[in-house]
């Protein structure tokens, strides 16, 4: 499990309050008094019911002991985990736009960051504010062999374009999100659903391969190790031949590597572009530059030799 | 040596998708959209729940803090150090062979608990003899907020991740083969001793549950030779010590002596941890104190009539009317009490022909006319000098027992009883009144009852009859004696004058020292014992041989002689001396001698020796 510090399990309990609308009361800086809705399981001849309670939370090890009677929420407890269970059922799928707030300036300041030989066209000429949708999907990689090790991978996929951006919703920060899809400008996608995901599959499987190889490595000399060792307590009686080879079986299953990939949530995204037309310059023709603010990001289409 | 080496393909990592991409599309057509908060809530939470890897931290500490705190338990430092070890460098792969008492199932929970939360370990199966299941689920809920299920009758080995079963149950036809079928992330196996044999059901077992990590638990892992040591290890990981015709060439001289042992201290230390009492892992001081008492000129005469009639028979060899082990129990019942003796004597006039029965009926007699025995006034002499203090009674018979409990509530004592025969539930209540009642201060324990049972919040204990077996002693002694013990112990070894039993204290106190090896190397003579399974037969053959008692104590002199040679003879391997560094083994018991009993002590078992003699 990640290690967090006490401010950060915080943090996230009070969001999980404020989204499944619990109330909460910060008593003083290290107790939260939670008013929660539990699941009361049947039992005997009552049915489940549902029932209003009052969790008192402590987050730092060091302060519990004040709080008799708290609960101690940290990495791994009964509580954390019991938040997080309750998660399952939220957030699964999402459909949001996104609008940019910056001024022109800001935005040509970026564009001369990324593209320097563009300076000398400034100022532009006011872009046409265009809308593009991207397919946003977080997963979990678990890596295992006899260890075993988790990460998440958050993958955008450009839906007109087909170009994939990691690290998605971080890139995304604090942007400020609207529920549903914008009314106009949305750039046509050119790929459905089933080939978003085809495209992500064939994505991450170059992720993995292209993850430095030691874990692989170092599975697979234990691996020999352990092999080599059972052989020699089999060598000598070729009866046993066939419990060597179903115990050598069991151990590849130990060490093989494999990657468990389990998706947490997709979200359909809509993503300002703003389209500049360039004029013509020297030996090129007029052009089109796209640039996705949020992605910080520039595309120039359109440009051909004289 | 063959090595083998896999091919690129076979390590090449495979993706697996968990979740089928159509399902996701039909979602999304559904249309059953979320807010961006809880969107993103959903992908920290994922986050946080993470397996990032081994690092050196233990996850159990912080996790288990609080609830440590709460119960007052704090992991002694061999404790981390054993699972970092058992987790880091073993693979999960270990015997942990600590000495009694030294808190091996806490280790054992710690390593479970850990798997759990590192996200390696989620079918776990805990193997234990049948009187420890309850003891084990315990410790698990009430020190690891471990839930197991406890299997018993028809159950459902598939349904339950977390389960506690006796070995009888699992390796019952129906229940093996389910087993079997199953693969469990990590398999425990407490008592692993119990294993030594591979022609047992118990050991076929163990060998054919499919499982990544591997856990047994003894604190005796080499008893009465090599081979079980090789079955145990090569239970664990075959092919560490090789076949069995290599480890015999490379380190068998013979059955019970060990060649190469460097290299076989090696070998071990790869796959074993053996914790020990010493400086590092201290455990307060123990005293012993014998306490004499003479018996009545009845209970002399039931003695002596008996003894003489035990002779009898056991002389005759293949013509005796009765069993030889019979015969041995009898002289053992006889010196424990008058109404064990009775007990056997009963049974004896039942079988017995007619020339015997005369004479066994004589003696049922004899002993039926002994209302009360001499040594329940030291017992409750005992008892009011220890004030409120919880005490353990241990005897060998039921009989004994229920004498000590019927005198006891005559004296207005109130007392508990534990044995073998009793439900699981119900020795958790009795241990749980005797715990906790304040007006049940006494527990009279047998011997199966009390294996493997925790009591280290008692310190006195009063051996009403002595086991002939000093490793029974000894493991009476553990149930307090052990790591949690906070206050000195105090043992009480109650013996009869001019009875066998006073010269086989003698032995082992004077000759052998048992008593004082608290830190030496105990472990030595407790294998030794547990390898001569004629050693009560050793015992009752000076008996039957010597005419009088100075020549009973010249048998036993010369026994404890061949014991101190055998003790003595460096190419006799124990355990210790295969897993510890060599400058450890010119330790001699002397360096571990406990403080004696402080003389004039009003509380101190010196001072009521005194009075008991």
């Amino acid at each position: 499990m990640a290690s967090l510090t006490p401010e950060e399990v915080k943090a996230f309990i009070i969001e999980t309050l404020k989204v499944s609308g619990a109330g909460y009361r910060q008593v003083d800086e290290d107790l939260l008094l939670a008013e929660v809705t539990v699941e009361i399981p049947p039992m005997f001849f009552d049915p489940p019911r549902l029932e209003k309670q009052t969790l008192n939370l402590v987050f730092n090890p060091a302060a519990s002991a004040s709080y008799p009677g708290a609960e101690l929420v940290i990495p791994g407890s009964y509580r954390l985990n019991w938040f997080i269970d309750g998660l399952q059922t939220r957030g699964n799928y999402t459909l949001q736009r996104f609008k940019y707030k910056g001024t022109a300036a800001e935005i040509e300041a970026a564009l001369g960051t990324l593209r320097p030989e563009l300076k000398e066209k400034f100022p532009l000429p006011a872009p046409e504010e265009k809308v593009r949708p991207f397919l946003l999907v977080n997963y979990i990689l678990s890596y295992q062999t006899d260890e075993l090790y988790e990460e998440l991978v958050s993958l955008g996929l450009d839906m007109a374009g087909g170009t994939i951006s990691p690290d998605f919703l971080r890139a995304l920060g604090e942007a400020e999100a609207a529920p549903g899809p914008p009314e106009t400008g949305v750039e046509p996608p050119s790929h459905s659903l089933e080939e978003a995901f085809a495209l992500l599959h064939q994505y991450l499987n170059q992720v993995v391969l292209a993850r430095d190889p030691r874990w692989v490595e170092e599975a697979r000399a234990r691996y020999e190790e352990e092999l080599t060792c059972l052989y020699q307590y089999y060598q000598e009686d070729r009866r046993d031949f066939g419990i060597f080879q179903s115990r050598a079986l069991d151990l590849y299953d130990k060490f093989r590597p494999r990657v468990l990939v389990r998706l947490v949530n997709v979200g359909l995204l809509y993503l300002p572009v703003f389209v500049y037309e360039l004029p013509e310059d020297g030996n090129r023709k007029k052009a089109l530059l796209h640039y996705l603010p949020f992605l910080n990001q520039v595309e120039i289409t359109n440009t051909r030799e004289k | 040596m063959r090595s083998f080496l896999t091919t690129q393909e076979e390590f090449t990592p495979q993706l697996e998708f968990l979740t089928n991409p159509a399902e996701i599309i039909n979602g999304i057509h559904r249309q059953e959209w979320d807010s961006w908060a809880a969107f993103r809530l959903r992908v920290r939470a994922a986050e946080i729940s993470l397996f990032t890897g081994f690092d050196d931290e233990l996850l159990i500490y912080p996790h288990l803090h609080e609830r440590w705190r709460q119960a007052g338990l704090v992991p002694y430092p061999h404790q981390e150090a054993t699972v970092k070890r058992v987790i880091g460098e073993l693979r999960g792969r270990a015997i942990l062979a600590d000495e009694v008492g030294l808190g091996k199932t806490i280790e054992a929970g710690m390593i479970i608990k850990e798997y759990c939360l590192r996200g390696l370990a989620k079918k776990i199966l805990i193997l234990t003899p049948a009187s420890l299941c309850r003891q084990w689920a315990a410790e698990l809920s009430q020190k690891f907020a471990l839930y197991p299920v406890l299997a018993k009758g028809d159950f459902n080995w598939e349904r339950y991740d977390l389960v506690i079963a006796s070995i009888d149950l699992a390796k019952q036809e129906k229940n093996r083969k389910v087993i079997e079928s199953l693969y469990y992330d990590l398999l425990v196996v407490d008592e692993a001793h119990k294993l030594k044999n591979p022609s047992t059901k118990n050991l076929q077992l163990v060998s054919r549950i499919r499982k990544k990590f591997f856990l047994l638990l003894t604190a005796t892992p080499l008893q009465n030779d090599l081979k079980e040591l090789f079955n145990l290890i090569s239970l664990l990981r075959p092919g560490q010590l090789g076949s069995y015709r290599t480890f015999r060439r490379q380190f068998m001289a013979d059955k019970r002596t060990a060649k190469n042992p460097e290299e076989l201290r090696s070998l071990l230390g790869r796959v074993m941890i053996r914790n020990k009492r010493g400086p590092q892992i201290n455990l307060p001081p123990r005293k012993v104190a014998t306490m004499p008492l003479s018996l009545s000129p009845e209970e002399n005469e039931l003695y002596r009539r008996v003894t003489a009639f035990v002779k009898e028979e056991y002389r005759k060899g293949e013509r005796a009317g009765v069993n030889p082990l019979t015969l041995i129990t009898l002289q053992r019942e006889v010196c424990s009490s008058s109404f064990a003796a009775a007990t056997t004597l009963f049974h004896l006039s039942q079988k017995a022909g007619e020339a015997e029965a005369e004479k066994i009926v004589a003696l049922m007699e004899l002993s039926g006319r002994l209302k009360e025995n001499t040594k329940m006034n030291l017992v409750e002499e005992i008892l009011r000098q220890t004030g409120d203090e919880k005490v353990i009674i241990f005897t060998e018979f039921l009989a004994t027992q229920r004498y000590i409990h019927a005198r006891l509530k005559r004296k207005g004592i109130l007392s508990l009883t534990f044995d073998g025969s009793m439900s699981a539930s119900k020795k958790d209540f009795t241990l749980g009144r005797f715990r906790r009642d304040p007006a049940h201060r006494v527990l009279i324990c047998t011997e199966s009852g009390g294996e493997g049972v925790n009591l280290q919040f008692c310190r006195t204990m009063i051996n009403y009859d002595l086991p002939w077996n000093p490793m029974r002693l000894e493991q009476r002694i553990g149930r307090i004696h052990r790591l949690g013990q906070t206050r000195e112990v105090y043992v009480y070894n109650l013996v009869s004058r001019g009875t066998i039993e006073e010269h086989l204290l003698r032995l082992l106190m004077e000759k052998v020292r048992l008593f004082e090896m608290v830190i030496g190397d105990l472990q030595r003579i407790v294998n030794y014992f547990a390898r001569e399974k004629s050693f009560e037969a050793r015992v009752m053959g000076a008996l039957v041989a010597a005419e009088d008692e100075a020549e009973l104590n010249r048998n036993l002199e010369r026994l404890g002689d061949e014991l101190l040679a055998r003790l003595t003879r460096k190419e006799e391997w124990s355990v210790d001396d295969l897993i510890m560094p060599a400058e450890d083994l010119s330790k001699t018991p002397e360096e571990g001698k406990p403080e004696s009993p402080r003389e004039g002590q009003n509380r101190g078992p010196a001072a009521i020796a005194e009075q008991g003699r």
